[in-house]
């Protein structure tokens, strides 16, 4: 069991519990597309980028 | 770990009870459109606490977004417009902070949507983050503006998970729109 969710008929997740994932998935989606035109102004990082 | 073996095989991922799409509204595309709208689209739909992470670890946040952008996280299958037969009835929360503030307001906020933390979740279409000149605000657009007491408990809850103690305002969409006739 994890802290923060309850499995209930909602799958809630606490704010903390979270947060204690957030620095483990930094790559992009599978599959994960967008056009060039937005790329710029929305990625933080460069596209096409090899995960390893 | 839990969570490389989800990044392996998705084996250990924490799933959402609903599924939610990223929209992006380019400003550098808008003034070459003439129809409000026709530059937003969507970007991504996720349904596991670890696709929701990928993807927000690789994109701006709203401190480093352009003037004029709007970033929109909404349940999937709603549109984040006005038309959207979901949002039609429905209104606004609002939060404005200054020019580069509000990304923890944001994150706190995607994070409370995604965690279904909200007594009304049901009540929510989703938020959005509109980057200006000299603010940037943040809105959760909700679907039945006539449910008074779902939009007062989603506003008051708002402001506790943000941690915030300005007043905040409600506009129902019906309204907005008349203020746009010229």
């Amino acid at each position: 069991d994890y802290d923060g969710y309850e499995a209930s008929t909602q799958k809630k997740y606490s704010r903390d519990f979270l947060m204690t994932l957030s620095q483990q998935f930094s790559e992009l989606p599978v599959g994960f597309e967008i056009g060039s035109d937005i790329a710029d102004a929305l990625m933080s990082t460069p596209l096409g980028k090899s995960p390893c | 770990s839990d969570a490389d073996a989800a990044r392996r095989g998705g084996a250990q991922s924490h799933p959402l009870e609903h599924s939610w799409t990223f929209w992006f509204d380019n400003p550098s595309a808008k003034s070459k459109q003439t129809a409000w709208g026709s530059s937003i689209r969507p970007i991504h739909t996720f349904a596991t606490v670890e696709d929701f992470w990928s993807l927000y670890n690789n994109i701006h946040h709203p401190s480093k977004l352009i003037v004029g952008a709007d970033f929109h996280c909404f349940k999937n299958k709603i549109e984040p417009k006005w038309e959207d037969p979901v949002c039609a009835n429905g209104g606004k929360w609002t939060i404005s902070c200054v020019r580069g503030k509000a990304d923890q307001l944001w994150l706190y906020t995607l994070l409370a949507l995604i965690g279904e933390q909200f007594e009304y979740g049901d009540e929510i279409c989703g938020a959005v983050v509109s980057v200006r000149m000299k603010q940037e605000r943040i809105a959760l657009w909700t679907k039945n503006a006539a449910n008074e007491e779902a939009q007062i408990s989603i506003g008051r809850q708002w402001k506790e998970l943000l941690d915030c103690n300005d007043t905040i305002g409600f506009i129902f969409h019906e309204d907005a729109k008349k203020d746009k006739v010229p």
